[in-house]
This record gives C-alpha cells, structure tokens and sequence, in this order.
C-alpha cells in the first residue's frame, strides 16, 4: 500500500536555561493510505508535537518527514492544500462569529470559490449535524457543537489527510460517540486519519493501527490486535466471591495490580493480575480467602496494554 | 503597613509591557517634546513641565493598575476569595491603590533624573522638606482616585469599557497645563471635586513656594479623606451584596 | 464589491477579531477619543509657546492619530488571533501568510481612513482649523498616500507579531518615538542633524509637513513631499514583504505559532 506520511529519525528539541529538552527524540514510522493511525501516550509524551510538525506549523530540529510525497519543511505549501486538522477543545473559532460565517471564514482562505461555498457550507454543516445551529453565534455553542463544526472546517478542502488531536475530550458520552461515528464515516471515505486520544476504548473501535509513545519515543508500533499479544504474558482474571478477611487478601503480595470493588457485604469483585495461566491454580488459590461465585480469564483489553507499557511513566 | 509591602513585593507586576512603558518611557517622551518645543521659545519655566511629565505619567498609572487591580480578579474568579478571606475587603483595596501610588512615584523620580540629566533643564526646588511633604500628600490623593476608579470599574464594566477615554481629560481637568482657576466655572466646580486637582496644586505651590502651599495641602487631605470614608462605606455595601446575592450585577 | 459582501474576508474578519463592535464605542473611541487626544497635546504645546501654535499642533495629531489608530488595531487584531488560538489555522491554511496579513490589513486602514477625515471635520468646527479652498483633490490625494505608507509601515509590527506574542511594549515604545520624531508637534528640522534624517526615514514625516503646508501652516512643495512618502511607503513595503517570509520561518522553528495567550 501506499505510504502517505514518512517519518525519519524525527527529533524537536527546546532549548530551556537548563539545556535542551527533547520533545520527540528519533522517532520513524510510516502511515499507509486510508488508515486510521493512532498515537496513543500520556500528556507530554510528544503526540502534538508530532501532529504540529506534520501539520508544518513546527519544524523539526532534526530527522525527516514527508506528508503525500512532500518535505514538510521545504514543501509545505505543497502539503498544506491536501491535509487539514482539529485540536480538541474549546479554542481556535471565532466567538462572536456564526457557525456559517466561520465557514465561509475559512472557505476563503482554502480558495474555495465564491459560488462554491454556500453549498459546500450546507453539506458539511449537515454532516456534522450543525444546520439547525448554523447562524448562531459560536460563544453559544457546547464542546461538543465546537468539535463538530472543527471536524466541518476542516473537511472544507476535501483533504485526503486528516489529523485529530484530541477531538472527544471533554464531551459527554453522546457528544464523543457521534464524534466518532463522523470519524468512521470520513475513513470510509477513504481519508487517511492521524488520531491521538486517551480513550483506549475510542482508539480500540476506530484505529487500524497504533503507536505507543513516551518519552518522545515510540514504544510499540502495531495493529491492536498486535498491541494486546504483546501483553499476552499478563494472566488477567476477574472473579466475583465472598471474602471473609479482605485484609489478608490485600496484604498478599502474590496478585499483581489487584482491583477489589464491593458488591455488598461480603461480596466483592475482583480484578487481577498474577503469574500463573492455570485457571484451576489459581481458582484453588483463591477459595482460600473465601468462596468463589465466578472466576474467568478476562481478555487483554487495549487499556491494559497501555497501562503495561506505560507503566514506568510519570 | 505590612500588607503595603507585601503587596508591592508580590502584586507589582514589572513584567507588564504596558506599565513598563508608562513608568519608563512615557516621562521621556514627553520631556522630549517640551525640550525640543523649548527651542521654539527660550524663555520657558521647564519646572512645570518636568513636574508635568512626572503627572501625566503616575496618573496613567495609577489609572491602568489601581482602575484594574479588582476587575481582573473578577475576570480570573479571585474575587471571592478575596471577599471571604479575613481582612476587609477595603483594606485590601486601600492597599492596592496605595502601593501603585507609591510605585507611581518611580515615574516622578525618573522624570526628574532625565530632565537633569538627558535634557539639562535646571529643576529649582526651593525646599525639599516642604516638597517632599506635598509629594506624600499628591500621593495620597492619587490613591483615593485609584480606590474609587476600582470601586466604579469593578461596579460596571461599561464604563471599564471606557477606561482609555478618561486618561487625558483628567490630566487636564486636574491642572497639570493650565491653572484651574483659569476654567470656566463649571469645569472649574467638577476640577475642584477631584482630590488629585489638590494633590497637584499642592505640589505645584510647593515648587515655587506659594503662600497657598499649606493651605492646598490641607484641603487636599480634606477632600481625600471626605472621598476616603465615602469610599469605605460603598465598598462595605459591596460586601454585603456579594454575600447576599453572589455577584456583582446588583450594583 | 469586497465591503458589502456579507460573507467576504474583510467584513469576517471585523466581526470576528476587531475591537469596536458597537456603534456606541465607535462614537467614543473614534470621535471622542482622537478629540480629546488633540486637545491635550494642543493644550500641552500652547501652554509652552503659546495659543498661535495650537493650529500646528493639531494638524500634526490628527495625522498622528490616524497612523496610530492603524497601528494598534492592526497589531490587536493578530493578539486576538493568538487569544482564540486560530492563528495557526490561519497559518496552516494554503492562502500565503502574507497574502492574509495583507487582507486583514483592510480593516485597520478603513477604520484609519475614518479617523483620519473625521480628524480633519473636528479640526475645522472646534479648533477653526480651514482648507484653503481649490486643494480638495491634494488633500485626497494625501490622505491616500500617508494611508498607504503607514499600512506599509505597520506590516512590519503585523509580521514581527507572528513571532512575538506580546509585542506591545515594542508597538508602544514606537508610537511614542513618532509622536516625538515624525514632526507631530513641533518640526523635525529643529532636531538634530542626525536625528532629522532618522526621522525623514519614517513615514508620516513628509505626509504630516505637506498636510501643514496645504493648510498653509508652513510652506513646502506638497508634490515633492508626496513623492517621498510613497518612496518610503515602497520601501517599508518591500522589507515587509520579505520579513514576513523570514518571519514565519523562524516561527515555526521556535514553535511562536503555537504559542496562545
């Protein structure tokens, strides 16, 4: 398949009083056409980093990157036509305008002609569900209406490449969920989507693949599928049993990552992790603190490879 | 007192571009354009216009720092805290408005060090003690404006919107150019209700020595203490309608 | 065509980031305000060479005012552009950077333009400052040029602003450097002669000498004084165009762009 982003031993230093501080520190990968690519790593890992050096509005300090063929150093004017963005959050509209007259804002400065844009407008407005709000003032709007009309304004210059820093953070559950299905529906489309987020659920259901990074550096790189296997040493178990002397059980120190969540009295539900894949082992372990109601091998969720590799972070 | 300082030590924000340029630069634009108009006529009074300087460039600051010092905190949601901590609202306030004065007075000083030094006026104080005197009262009245410019700002933010319209009217109202008493009557009335037209006259009379210094001070400290304890019992009316109704847009 | 269309650029572009939306301020602030700034340097220059002066003075202001209104707006409306953080959409965007700072610059020099003819009507009700007649077609031609040259100028502060988040101190320092060299309240020929070519280097020098000598306040030819402020106003243009370029390099090598306030 076709690469679309080519990343090469990419670096960004700052220079603070102290020395330099490496925002992303040599790091490569590839994005294949109408991918959904996800960059997943806690805040400062170097994501918006990234995304801004795709999007040429930073340069890097060192290393190389090529967006749809282009050096987005010395090509970006190349670039900049063909891709588009959204930063999540509030910022980055006009308040005072109307949801209408942003687009037409920005319709303008993507040179879409003057005939074109009304109807451009209307479509893109109905795709993001705004065209009941569109001549309000955008100060009026919820988090959720910002994001839409985002995802609206950067679809006005049909990019093939889209990157989406963030867009459901903050939004209530119905907000993120329609996000997301806008964010299947352009990849359908055949849009390639540079995604970052800190759902993992979010990113499990939409990317097709996913990079950890941390540090500034990529820690794994893979489909999610690939993510979870690389976590398959982990025996995950969760159980549902009568515990007599939960403190004993929380002093032992043979469970790894132990969740107790009480059901009532004495009943609780348990989330572990320990060394051994036996589940009669274990199960024979565990009714000595109490009687067992329902215990399983639980799947290796996203999350819990996220959290594995994140582990010595921050 | 102890508040006063800490307040200067925490609150004074030298990073502030447009304070900076008000208590550096302004004092020398302005002697620049007296020392190069000087030439157009010989024979002019430059005390005056140092003096004038060292006026217009305290009374915008004050007017940016002590008119904004509550506004802001409105805007960055401190207020509350402000209203609930235990020392009274006016005092805080007070001591606002009197450590920007007393930082004003940098303004004056820097005036008086460019006029000797960049532009060689001669600056004949007859008396220091007695001008020094006149300097601690100017102060003064400039804090009770500042006082009551918070109080009116944070009250109504239309006429906040209209904070850049006052500057230099009040310069001129105030006597800083032409002597008040030369006003038509009814500007001359509104002049003579500012405590700052008195905190200036005095010090003016001061420079020269007038018979009238003494008396100009002392009616300027009248006029500032009237504004004072009027100053105290709105923002004590204040307090109470913030507690009651948890924002300001009773007033 | 560009001013009425609902939707263009330039009309966007003022709602969206200008500072004075109301009617109400726009009274205040572009009539009230320019007056009261007259007055006072007229106040400050007549107490200390006398009331004959007053005339001089204010010519040079309502110049002044025009070109400091432009200024300050101009570099307002990129700080607001920082404050909603939709400069780097702009940036990001394929119409070339100077292309849109050049397009936002409409708004500042219409609203200077305002200042500069209301100026003119407040300088002849209240301060009995009259046209001889016959130069209508001069003055126009003027105000045009001390526009263009000061738009020029000005895209210096709207390009340096692309790198600096808080150029006021800067904008500020420089409006008060022309309020002293520029010849707005007393002539430059009275400075020094180093000084005195520093100041011919600034726009509104020549444009403020020939506005006085069509009011027959002093007595320079106008033509030739023109003629060096569009000289000027090329020039300015000129690094402009090429700070703009340097500009927006060394941003997105420092990551400036990003940098909201």
């Amino acid at each position: 398949m076709e690469k679309i982003i080519e990343v090469k031993g990419l670096s960004r230093a700052y220079k603070l009083k102290t020395g330099l501080k490496y925002a992303l520190d040599d790091i490569s990968f590839d994005v294949k056409k109408g991918e959904v690519f996800g960059l997943l790593g806690p805040n400062g890992a170097g994501k918006t980093t990234t995304i801004k050096i795709l999007t040429t509005l930073l340069l890097p300090t060192a290393g190389e990157a090529r967006v749809l063929g282009y050096d987005v150093v010395s090509e970006s004017h190349m670039i900049r036509n063909r891709i588009n963005f959204v930063y999540g959050g509030e910022r980055g509209v006009y308040g005072r305008l109307t949801a209408k007259e942003y687009m037409h804002y920005f319709c303008t400065l993507y040179k879409i002609k003057n005939k074109d844009q009304a109807a451009l407008i209307k479509d893109l407005l109905n795709l993001v569900k705004l065209q009941d709000a569109e001549n309000q003032k955008i100060h009026t709007y919820s988090k959720g209406m910002i994001q839409r009309l985002h995802i609206a304004r950067c679809l006005i210059n049909d990019p093939e490449l889209l990157f989406l820093d963030e867009p459901t953070i903050g939004l209530d559950p119905i907000g993120a969920k329609l996000l997301r299905d806008i964010v299947r529906d352009l990849s359908s489309k055949g849009i390639t989507i540079i995604l970052t987020t800190h759902y993992m659920q979010e990113a499990d259901e939409l990317c097709d693949r996913i990079a950890f990074i941390k540090g500034g550096k990529i820690s794994l790189i893979g489909d999610p599928d690939f993510i979870k296997q690389s976590c398959n040493h982990l025996n995950l178990y969760e159980a549902t049993m009568s515990i007599y002397d939960i403190e004993k059980l929380k002093e032992n120190n043979s469970f790894n990552k132990l969740e107790i969540e009480v059901i009532k009295e004495p009943y609780y539900s348990l989330n572990f992790e320990v060394n051994e894949n036996d589940l009669e082992k274990v199960s024979a372990y565990l009714s000595t603190f109490g009687d067992i109601l329902k215990i399983s091998k639980r799947n290796i969720s996203l999350e819990d490879a996220y959290i594995y590799h994140m582990k010595d972070v921050g | 007192m102890f508040l006063l300082i800490r307040e200067i030590k925490y609150f004074t924000n030298f990073n502030n571009k447009m304070y900076q340029f008000l208590l550096f630069f302004q004092p020398l634009m302005i002697l620049s354009i007296v020392y190069f108009l000087k030439q157009v006529r010989g024979d002019i009074n430059s005390d005056k216009f140092v003096l004038a300087s060292a006026l217009i460039s305290m009374w915008s600051y004050v007017l940016y720092s002590s008119g904004s010092a509550l506004i802001s905190q409105k805007w960055n949601d401190t207020l509350k805290l402000l209203i609930a901590a235990p020392v009274s609202l006016f005092a805080v306030i007070l001591t606002k408005a009197l450590s920007n004065s007393v930082i004003a007075l940098i303004s004056m000083i820097l005036s008086f060090i460019y006029a000797r030094f960049i532009f060689q006026f001669n600056i004949g104080i007859a008396n220091y003690g007695y001008f020094l005197l006149s300097i601690v009262v100017l102060i003064f009245s400039l804090s009770v404006v500042g006082l009551i410019l918070a109080i009116v700002f944070v009250a109504s933010q239309n006429v906040f919107d209209f904070q850049n319209l006052i500057l230099t009217p009040m310069i001129l109202l105030c006597g800083v150019f032409i002597p008040v008493e030369q006003f038509p009557v009814v500007l001359k009335l509104i002049a003579y209700l500012i405590p700052m037209t008195w905190g200036i006259k005095s010090v003016q009379d001061t420079l020269v020595l007038s018979p009238f210094m003494f008396s100009s001070m002392a009616v300027s400290i009248v006029v500032s203490l009237i504004y004072l304890f009027l100053a105290y019992f709105i923002v004590k009316k204040i307090e109470v309608v913030l507690r009651k109704t948890g924002s300001l847009g009773a007033i | 065509m560009i001013l009425i269309n609902k939707y263009g650029f330039t009309n966007l572009s003022y709602k969206a980031i200008y500072s004075f939306q109301t009617i109400r301020l726009f009274i205040f602030f572009r009539i009230v305000d320019p007056f009261m700034h007259y007055v006072f340097f007229a106040t400050l220059a007549s107490s200390l060479v006398g009331s004959d002066y007053l005339k001089y003075v204010v010519i040079g202001n309502i110049a002044y005012y025009t070109c400091q209104t432009i200024m300050i707006n101009y570099m307002n409306m990129f700080r607001m552009e920082r404050r909603y953080g939709t400069l780097e959409l702009n940036i990001a965007s394929p119409t070339p950077t100077l292309l849109i700072i050049l397009r936002k610059g409409i708004v500042p020099l219409l609203d200077g333009l305002f200042v500069f003819i209301v100026g003119l009507i407040i300088g002849a009700i209240l301060f009995d400052i009259t046209m001889p007649s016959g130069n209508l077609d001069i003055l126009l031609l003027l105000i045009i040029i001390t526009l263009f040259s000061v738009i020029c100028f000005s895209l210096l502060f709207a390009s340096v602003s692309l790198l600096f988040s808080n150029a006021n101190l800067f904008l500020n320092l420089s409006m008060a450097f022309f309020q002293v060299f520029c010849g707005v309240n007393f002539s430059v020929t009275l400075l020094p002669e180093p000084l005195e070519i520093l100041a011919r280097m600034l726009p509104l020098t020549h444009s403020i000498e020939a506005l006085r000598s069509i009011y027959n306040l002093e007595n320079y030819e106008v033509y030739h004084l023109l003629g060096k402020e569009i000289l000027i106003g090329v020039c300015y243009l000129i690094v402009s165009v090429f700070l703009v370029s340097v500009m927006e390099k060394l941003a997105r090598k420092n990551g400036a762009l990003l940098k909201n306030i």
